[in-house]
């Protein structure tokens, strides 16, 4: 008889409890905004894309936009919480009022513009081609024909598009990659940055880069659509983090080098 | 007690009462038997709606059978015991006996409990209170499950086949403790092939067969001068 | 490439973590699965055909698509149905769990159906012949009885979505598959990292198949009839 008892009890207790770890977290997941008084700045961003937004060893998020939002919001008075999505889920994130603004080294473009309010631009990038270092592409029209991977979303897959191709779309750039390393495809097309980083990470790893001739391609912050009060806002803290030399410090902390005119 | 007026039941096609006219007094122990597939334990089973007949009309205690209130204050009335004893599996023998009283009379615990100890002393069982049912013997399973049914205070009882699925040594002891309540006064239908049991407690024998009733009658006097030749086969063959 | 296994030993922190959000994560969605999949169990079976077929167009629709596609359609959806203007913080914990918990009431309300019609019908004939209501007959004699018999099946489904959970990666909630794709975009190291997470969920699926034999054990003791 105890027996059976004491099993009901544990079924019981065991449902109990769980029922209140599922109001708990019902409670703080669903919490409201904490009061205006305390400006939170909620940014979205996908932290897949070294060095400009990836995780550190202890989990942190670090990366060239991660610190770019930090002294953005430090200026302007803002506590920034920053929280992940894959990149294709940012914009329409930002349009259901997810978050405030998104920094994923995103490149302005016409299309984008649409649906996103868009800073100023505050990095130059461009497309590079990765491929393996025996590789006989050489230049941009060599990609044709080729198996090319790109990220999903991104400038890179915009521009092999250009080229009348269907790229292989890949959630992240390592992915693709590491597609390439294995003989999946022949080349990779994505952002100049993240090509040289991961060079620079994996010397020996057989993948090289040609610069090609893409058309340079411009960073912004997005915003929600008609939010010009906080695209003023921040555009004015551009400016200033360049004028004392705050970007300029960021800039060399992640790219070794001075800050080239844009 | 029980009044069945023109009775009939089918399964899909298959027609199992062909209209049952019945009457059962008070204190009256009415024994049905027949042939496997006659339709006495539908028969049985249609006095407390665990089947819904097709067409007829039970009256039980001057309830008629006709709406969900009256099905279940009819079961309250009316204890039933099955061949395969049905005992809840998960709960002791004391447990089982309490259940019905507390949860539906309303009983309070101590008395529910009070109550149901005296039944399983009533069947022989009081030491076996604090059992689950698979620790127990067939016979003992069926002692327990009675002493449930006895437990809402039923003014009638039916038994369907209560001793077909026991080892023979132990009939016999299912067998005294349905002897003693025929003895107190309990109004019973018996469905069974114990033909002792029919001739010794039975105040009257219902012969069914093709779903029909075939024969009626005193128990000492059908078993001696059956009529219906139908009747006569299925006793020599029995007895 | 070379095997970096660096990269995967020093993440094991991260991993913990990560491993300790899946198992939470699972659990909620289950304890939801099962108080929706017992509702789902007894609506399937009631007399009313409103009430049936409700249930069966809710565990069809819940078992007949992918939990991907559930999971973006409450992500998306949710927030109109409540009406939020602004997201909740953490907001995609909130829609994953509530998908994958709607996602296992489904499986689950198959489970308990199963669970309540392997009882032997003799039980609720013998529960109603003592004038229990059908709802009495289910509480104190059907339910306790099937729920020791679902405990099996109910470990399988908690396993099943315990591993399905690794989808709610694609709305960002950083169980264990998202920190090890995170982590490879820092490391670009993604054999060892994604064995390392293979090897996490084995081990979490083995101790939860062997706590659930020994459940089973224990409860089958008293099954015997």
């Amino acid at each position: 008889m105890k027996k059976t008892k004491s099993v009901r009890f544990t079924g019981v207790a065991l449902l109990l409890v769980s029922l209140f770890v599922m109001t708990g977290c019902g409670a703080s997941t669903v919490s409201p905004s904490p009061a205006q008084s305390e400006k939170i700045l909620k940014v979205g961003t996908d932290p897949t894309f070294a060095p400009f937004e990836f995780k550190d060893e202890k989990d942190q998020l670090t990366g060239f936009d991660s610190d770019l939002i930090k002294a953005i919001g430090e200026d302007l008075g803002y506590t920034v919480k920053v929280e992940s999505a894959s990149f294709d889920g940012l914009i329409p994130s930002l349009q259901a009022g997810k978050y405030d603004a998104v920094i994923a080294a995103m490149t302005i473009t016409d299309e984008r513009a649409q649906n996103v309010l868009f800073s100023d631009k505050y990095l130059m990038a461009t497309q590079y081609i990765a491929t393996k270092k025996d590789s006989k592409i050489k230049t941009v029209e060599d990609l044709k024909g080729k198996k090319v991977g790109v990220q999903n979303s991104t400038t890179g897959q915009m521009v092999v598009e250009k080229l009348g191709m269907t790229p292989n779309k890949y959630d992240t750039v390592p992915d693709a990659i590491t597609d390439l390393i294995n003989g999946g495809l022949d080349a990779v097309v994505a952002d100049s940055p993240v090509v040289l980083y991961f060079i620079k990470q994996n010397p020996n790893a057989d993948v090289q880069y040609i610069k090609g001739d893409f058309p340079k391609e411009y960073y912004g912050i997005a915003l929600k659509l008609g939010n010009q009060e906080l695209d003023d806002k921040v555009n004015a803290s551009l400016k200033k983090l360049r004028e004392n030399g705050k970007y300029n410090e960021i800039y060399k902390k992640w790219f070794n080098e001075e800050t080239p005119k844009i | 007690m029980i009044s069945v007026k023109n009775l009939h039941k089918s399964f899909g096609k298959l027609e199992v009462l062909k209209g049952i006219d019945c009457q059962v007094q008070e204190s009256e122990v009415v024994v049905v038997i027949g042939p496997s597939g006659s339709g006495k334990s539908t028969f049985l089973r249609c006095l407390n709606k665990l089947e819904e007949p097709t067409s007829g009309e039970i009256i039980v205690d001057g309830i008629p059978l006709d709406s969900e209130i009256n099905v279940n204050a009819i079961r309250r009335e009316v204890g039933m015991v099955f061949q395969r004893f049905n005992l809840f599996p998960h709960m002791t023998a004391i447990q089982n006996v309490v259940l019905a009283p507390q949860i539906v009379r309303k009983t309070n615990k101590a008395e529910a409990r009070k109550i149901g100890l005296e039944l399983l002393e009533k069947v022989g069982l009081s030491d076996k209170a604090d059992e689950y049912p698979d620790r127990l013997s067939g016979g003992q399973q069926q002692r327990v499950a009675i002493a449930r049914a006895l437990a809402m205070k039923p003014k009638i009882m039916l038994f369907d086949e209560t001793t077909s699925a026991l080892d023979p040594e132990m009939v016999g002891e299912v067998l005294a403790v349905m002897k003693d309540l025929a003895r107190e006064g309990m109004t019973m239908v018996v469905v069974t092939h114990e033909m002792g049991f029919a001739r010794e407690v039975g105040d009257r024998v219902i012969f069914m067969d093709e779903g029909i009733i075939m024969e009626e009658g005193e128990p000492n006097e059908m078993f001696a001068h059956p009529q219906n030749p139908r009747t006569q086969a299925f006793l020599s063959k029995i007895l | 490439m070379d095997l970096n296994w660096k990269s995967a030993i020093d993440s094991i922190p991260i991993l913990n973590k990560a491993a300790v959000l899946t198992l939470e994560l699972t659990a909620v969605a289950v304890a939801i699965g099962v108080v929706i999949g017992l509702l789902m169990a007894l609506a399937r079976l009631s007399k009313s055909k409103v009430v049936r077929a409700a249930a069966i167009g809710y565990i069809d629709f819940f078992r007949g698509t992918p939990l991907l596609v559930q999971i973006f359609l409450v992500y998306f959806l949710a927030p109109k149905i409540f009406h939020w203007d602004t997201l909740p913080n953490n907001y995609q914990y909130f829609a994953g769990v509530l998908a994958m918990g709607l996602n296992s009431g489904a499986y689950i309300a198959e489970i308990f159906r199963a669970g309540i019609q392997s009882i032997d019908r003799g039980q609720s004939e013998a529960a109603r012949s003592l004038g229990m209501a059908h709802s009495q007959s289910m509480r104190y004699v059907i339910l306790p009885q099937a729920f020791k018999r679902v405990i099996p099946p109910l470990g399988n489904e908690f396993i099943a979505l315990l591993k399905d959970s690794s989808l709610l990666s694609i709305i960002a909630i950083q169980e264990l598959f998202y920190s090890g794709k995170i982590i490879v975009g820092r490391t670009f190291q993604p054999i060892p990292m994604y064995i390392t997470v293979a090897l996490y969920y084995l081990v979490m699926t083995q101790l939860i198949s062997q706590w659930v034999s020994y459940m089973e054990r224990r409860l089958g003791k008293n099954d015997i009839r």
